[in-house]
């Protein structure tokens, strides 16, 4: 009883603080006209259902931004996994590869995008499958790395006495007991990528949500254009992480049992 | 060594460690036999180097000096039970039983019957998909020693095993394991710092000292089982070790 009392409050004040960031942006617009409200946003949309921008209904925008994160997220999560498990078990190749690694760590990912549109152009989506890639990767790696390195003895004297190998080590023992450590990498590696997915979509894109943000600066201001854009970004990155969290839950069946 | 019935024999065994404050010497050349089937307890205070004579048995670290050899019948391998118990949270209770048979390549069905018949010994039946994080601390280590037996090694090693239970649940928990090792004759070296315990439970208890340790001296308990802690017998015996044992450093 008293622990549905409690996720209905969470409930109540989770919708309470997005309805707080509605009347902050709302007051905020009221005291500056050239900001557009809740409602001036509202009614943009729906304008652009029935003028699209040139001649691209706002579905395939969405669908562009969705595609280029789900591509670059998921060759970036593969990659990202793999790449720390080698820093984690292979010691040469950590002591070969964690420099070059901690130099380009910090660079943030579009300061890569003129050379990648040099390379593979502005046409096709593979300089922003690039970008993004970057974006999400860094997370990744190090969380995975950092989980597997710190991965307590006691479970690797445990498993060396239940005969494993190294190889079934890895698997039963420390992989598993990495995953919501990769989890929270991949939700790090997330935010860094809708950066990505908006920025290159701005500079090199006819099409996506940072292409409909770009649209907002070219002609007169069009503050409402930008915010059904960071309105859509908002909605898409949460459907996302949201699709995560349920796998990360049927993943880790384990997380969310009552500790007796 | 074969015939003698003897399992394990550590001959002058000696393990030291360098730290920042120089060389800290923990086993002084221990000599001892682990014979079949029986309960040896080793007794000896805290620090005073249990764990790393374990770890040396076990081949998880190495003695600097003297031999360690197997009854050429053993394989040489041993289960090993943990006193912070080292179940693996991500896997239920059948899985965590059933991996000594897994890295060994055994096939689905005879993993589960195997793990199955230990999981029933230990009296954990229908907890079988419970998860180590739904478990108390006792049934945690039912599975524990559960999987130690599936390992299928005949010597098996318990350091501390209920040092982290709660009284009276220690006290259940060594009447289970006298039950189940009553049902499954192993080879069990029972590490331990409490001297009821060790007089409870031994066939044989060395008495090692404070690090660096030595054995120190060896009882054999000639007391009925059941063994009843108020009993004058035990406790002439409880009297007789306190008075022998060095206190922790
Ligand atoms: N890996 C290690 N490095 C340095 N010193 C160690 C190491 N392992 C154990 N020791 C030393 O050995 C002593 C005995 O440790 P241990 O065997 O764990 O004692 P216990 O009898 O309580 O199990 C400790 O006091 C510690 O100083
Ligand atoms: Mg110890």
């Amino acid at each position: 009883m008293s622990k549905v009392k409690k996720i209905d409050v969470y409930y109540i004040l989770s919708i309470l603080s997005v309805l707080l960031l509605l009347a902050v942006w709302w007051a905020a617009s009221a005291v500056n006209e050239s900001l557009a409200s809740p409602g001036q946003t509202v009614e943009r949309f729906f304008r652009l259902i029935e003028n699209p921008i040139m001649g691209k209904p706002v579905s395939v925008h969405i669908l562009a931004s969705m595609r280029r994160i789900l591509v670059a997220f998921f060759a970036a999560s593969v990659a990202g996994v793999g790449l720390g498990v080698c820093f984690g078990i292979f010691p040469t190749f950590r002591r070969m590869f964690w420099p070059v690694f901690s130099i380009l760590r910090p660079v943030p990912p579009l300061a890569w995008i003129p050379i990648v549109i040099l390379w593979f152009g502005v046409i096709g989506d593979t300089s922003k499958y690039i970008i993004i890639f970057i974006g999400i990767i860094m997370a990744i790696v190090i969380n995975t790395y950092a989980s597997i390195s710190e991965t307590d003895p006691l479970f690797l004297k445990a498993a060396k006495t239940l005969g494993a190998n190294r190889w079934q080590t890895l698997v039963h023992v420390t992989l598993p007991n990495s995953i919501p450590a990769i989890f929270a990498g991949m939700k790090t590696g997330l935010s860094t990528g809708w950066m990505s997915v908006v920025a290159a979509e701005m500079i090199a894109a006819k099409e996506g949500i940072g292409f409909l943000i770009n649209m907002s600066m070219k002609t007169t201001p069009d503050t409402a254009l930008d915010f059904v854009g960071i309105v859509l970004v908002a909605l898409c990155s949460s459907l996302v992480s949201f699709v995560l969290s349920v796998i990360e839950r049927k993943l880790c069946p384990w997380l969310e049992l009552d500790v007796k | 060594m074969a015939g003698t019935g003897c399992k394990i024999k550590l001959e002058s065994v000696s393990k030291s460690f360098d730290d920042k404050i120089g060389r800290t010497a923990v086993l002084d050349e221990i000599s001892l036999n682990v014979y079949e089937n029986e309960f040896l307890v080793i007794l000896g205070p805290g620090q005073c180097g249990k764990t790393v004579l374990l770890n040396i048995i076990a081949d998880m670290e190495q003695a600097d000096s003297g031999t360690i050899t197997f009854d050429p019948q053993s394989s040489g391998q041993t289960g090993f039970v943990f006193q912070r118990y080292a179940l693996f949270n991500w896997k239920n209770v059948l899985k965590n039983v059933e991996l000594p048979l897994k890295f060994k390549g055994a096939e689905k069905e005879q993993r589960q019957n195997t793990a199955m018949k230990y999981i029933e010994m230990v009296g954990l039946k229908g907890f079988e998909k419970a998860y180590p994080s739904q478990l108390s601390g006792g049934m945690k280590q039912r599975v524990g020693i559960a999987r130690a037996y599936a390992s299928g090694n005949d010597i098996i090693l318990m350091d501390e095993p209920f040092g982290a239970l709660d009284a009276q649940t220690r006290y259940q928990m060594q009447d289970e394991l006298l039950k189940i090792r009553s049902k499954e004759k192993k080879t069990i070296v029972f590490v331990t710092n409490n001297i009821e315990e060790a007089i409870y439970m031994g066939d044989r208890i060395l008495l090692l000292s404070n690090k660096p340790s030595k054995v120190v001296k060896e009882y054999v308990p000639d007391l009925e089982r059941p063994r009843k802690n108020t009993s004058s017998q035990f406790m002439e015996l409880r009297d007789e070790i306190t008075a022998n044992m060095d206190l922790a450093l």
